[in-house]
């Protein structure tokens, strides 16, 4: 009750502190425009896609008579499904590719980045709902919660308030209950706002156990908000100022949400460089000619022919040679292009691991990895649609190698398909992977932000309760 | 209504109030009167609750203050030397919080009474209490110890810095608390206001509550010699001792 009443008042001299209210709508603005910025970047996106999907199946289809071998080096693209929680946390969306090209004998990484096509306003483009509450949200705590117990001690009010039969924890409750409810007036529309632009924007792409993922952020964010909520009180009741809470709060914002974050991911990459990609593409373009640059291997493959249908000579078989050939030199590759990427996987991993290790140190790390994640944006969901690229390159080359293999004759290089068997071949159909598979990769990160929760609470309880007794002369 | 039974309190080596009784009943007001240190705020803290006795107990209005201090902290109203409003709100929502920690829903028009009955001006109850004078603030003070219907009024040198109408009528309004069965203990170095609005007055030296009078058994010059008799031995005693 004397809580309630507590968080009641100081509401009122919130709503009156001009100063606040600007910052206040500032952040409102800011947050306004980050959600509609990124709902439009993600319509634009998926409007992309799209329009990109359509004019390939559409060139794929009017490609006329052509040999199916042909067909696989023009080919076609794997289009990235950018999840609807893109426009939340756009993730790694902006920096990892947006489609692959499934050519035969080469397996490609993704392309067409948004962050190289961006140019000077990639900075401005890259703000999100997301963005907002993990760094300008715990500094607009920090601007509203730093005098609330230090301030309260400059005016004597403290002393007043603990005279008139509040107890410190009280007061404790009362000041983390109205800075709860400011920030839910704040940010529950926008909030309210950002899931409509989600359900509108992509109904289509969302992932299956979306409102898992809708109420797994709202809990991680608001355990993260909370968190900088218990610091703030804490080093404001430490502080015998309002000046010096400003400064040691404004302090812990730069470096805990500035500062670490930055750190994490040059200490990440430094602890675990990434490979050149210059020898990565060479190293990629090596294996495609490795099949045909080996006698041994094409000599063991023609055997293999000849076995399988059980003939003396290669003239002698009831199939295309080149086609047979062609799939042979393809399932010869895809083992050791996955095994390239398996590589580059695990140094993908071990730097996640790293960050992962770091989010210790810092809560912004924790929840913007956690963020991430659960929105589908992260490198993980990333290299799921590259693993499902990969897959459908394969399908489609076989399906064109059959195609040449059984219908070629005696025609060879020189048999043609037409549309109707283009029409044959599918469109990729990315899907989100339910968050179950990729929630083992995060239980570090989750762990790190309950620990930070914990020593939040009882740092915040301490300093309080030292404020009361300093206040009280006990 | 307040009791101290050898009352006790030692900060480490130094003791600050050393086994003092004393009763003040409804309708009476007791001052302490003492140097700097002699242990008149201290008591008026081991009254709040603030702190714990070393020995002995406090009592308001039948409450152990140790053991029961949110009850005891429900009937007694605190006016410190400053009463600190918050600036931002106006007098009335001042009063209105402060008295609603009491924990009673308080009607807006015991309120206004309130702050009419302490004589503040009806066109300052709704401006910000950052522009209000001391002796405005000490009447707020008082209003919300009419509003909490508090039984026990703890004063630490309210009247310090009050300009002679403000003190003159500060005293009023004590009286007036008085007559409404509330028991009222204040610290202050003031003589003069202490025998003014105190029914008995008691003399705080180095902890030890060395002799209370009759306020109206005493003139004002008396209780002066009598004040200064104390403090002398006081003195005395300091420098003899370090002879």
């Amino acid at each position: 009750m004397i809580a309630a009443r507590i968080a009641t008042k100081d509401l009122h001299i919130t709503f009156r502190n001009r100063r606040v209210m600007g910052v206040f709508a500032a952040v409102i603005l800011v947050m306004l425009a980050a959600v509609l910025l990124a709902a439009e970047r993600t319509a634009t996106f998926d409007r992309e896609r799209r329009s990109a999907l359509a004019t390939d199946r559409e060139v794929w289809l009017a490609q006329g008579a052509r040999n199916p071998h042909s067909a696989a080096h023009f080919s076609r693209y794997a289009f990235k499904p950018v999840p609807a929680f893109a426009s939340f946390d756009p993730g790694t969306v902006d920096y990892a590719g947006l489609a692959v090209w499934m050519e035969a004998h080469k397996r490609h990484p993704a392309t067409f980045r948004y962050a190289e096509s961006a140019g000077t306003t990639s900075t401005f483009a890259s703000l999100s709902p997301a963005w907002v509450l993990q760094a300008l949200v715990p500094l607009l705590i920090a601007l509203t919660l730093f005098p609330a117990f230090a301030g309260e001690r400059e005016d004597g009010t403290l002393r007043q308030l603990l005279g008139a039969g509040a107890g410190i924890g009280a007061v404790f409750a009362g000041k983390l209950a109205a800075a709860g409810r400011l920030l839910l007036l704040a940010l529950l529309p926008l909030l309210l706002l950002s899931v409509l632009a989600v359900v509108l924007t992509e109904a289509e792409i969302a992932p299956p156990d979306a409102p898992l993922r809708a109420v797994g952020m709202a809990l991680v964010y608001g355990v993260y908000l909370l968190v900088f909520c218990l610091v703030a009180l804490g080093i404001s009741a430490l502080c015998a100022s309002r000046r010096s809470a400003a400064i040691v709060l404004f302090t812990f914002w730069f470096g805990f949400v500035v500062l670490v974050p930055r750190l994490a991911g040059d200490l990440a990459l430094a602890r675990t460089p990434q490979p050149n990609a210059a020898e990565v593409t060479a190293s990629l373009s090596e294996i495609g000619r490795a099949y045909w640059n080996s006698e041994s291997l094409r000599d063991a493959a023609r055997q293999r022919a000849l076995d399988e249908y059980g003939v003396e000579t290669q003239e002698q078989l009831p199939v295309d040679y080149n086609a047979y050939e062609l799939q042979a030199s393809e399932e010869y590759a895809d083992p050791l292009f996955a095994e390239v990427y398996s590589e580059l996987a695990q140094v993908h991993r071990q730097q996640e691991q790293t960050l992962s290790a770091l989010s210790i140190v810092s809560p912004t790390l924790a929840v913007s990895r956690l963020s991430a994640g659960l929105a589908g944006t992260d490198r993980l969901h990333h290299n799921d649609f590259t693993r499902q690229a990969e897959l459908h390159r394969q399908r489609i080359i076989e399906q064109m190698n059959d195609d040449m293999m059984l219908n070629a004759g005696d025609a060879g290089y020189g048999y043609k398909s037409d549309a109707t068997f283009w029409r044959e071949i599918a469109d990729f159909r990315g899907s989100l992977p339910p968050l179950s598979r990729f929630a083992g990769f995060y239980l570090w990160d989750l762990l790190a932000l309950i620990v930070w929760l914990a020593a939040a609470f009882f740092f915040a309880k301490a300093a309080v309760s030292q404020a009361g007794r300093l206040e009280t002369g006990r | 209504m307040i009791e101290a039974r050898n009352l006790t309190k030692r900060f480490g080596d130094k003791m600050a109030l050393s086994d003092v009784s004393f009763t003040v009943p409804a309708c009476e007001t007791l001052c302490f009167l003492g140097a700097n240190g002699a242990g008149k705020t201290t008591t008026i803290n081991l009254f709040l609750g603030f702190l714990t006795p070393t020995s002995g107990s406090a009592w308001v209005a039948g409450r152990d203050v140790a053991s029961d201090a949110e009850a005891a902290r429900g009937v007694t109203a605190y006016i410190p030397e400053q009463v600190a409003l918050y600036p931002e709100l106006t007098g009335f929502e001042n009063l209105k919080f402060f008295a609603s920690l009491g924990g009673r829903d308080i009607e807006e028009a015991e309120l206004v009474a309130g702050l009419e009955a302490v004589g503040l001006e009806s066109d300052s109850f709704h401006q910000p209490a950052a522009s209000y004078s001391k002796g405005m603030r000490q009447k707020v003070g008082i209003a919300i110890a009419l509003a909490k219907r508090a039984r026990v009024l703890l004063l630490d040198e309210p009247m310090s810095g009050l300009d002679p109408k403000a003190a003159s009528d500060f005293c009023e309004l004590l009286r007036a608390m008085n007559a409404r069965d509330v028991a009222i203990l204040m610290a202050t170095h003031d003589l003069f206001r202490a025998r003014e609005v105190g029914h008995r007055l008691g003399i705080l030296r180095a902890g030890e509550l060395v002799e209370v009078v009759d306020a109206a058994a005493v003139t004002g010059r008396e209780l002066e010699s009598l004040y200064l008799a104390h403090m002398s031995n006081a003195i005395e005693a300091v420098t003899g001792e370090a002879a």
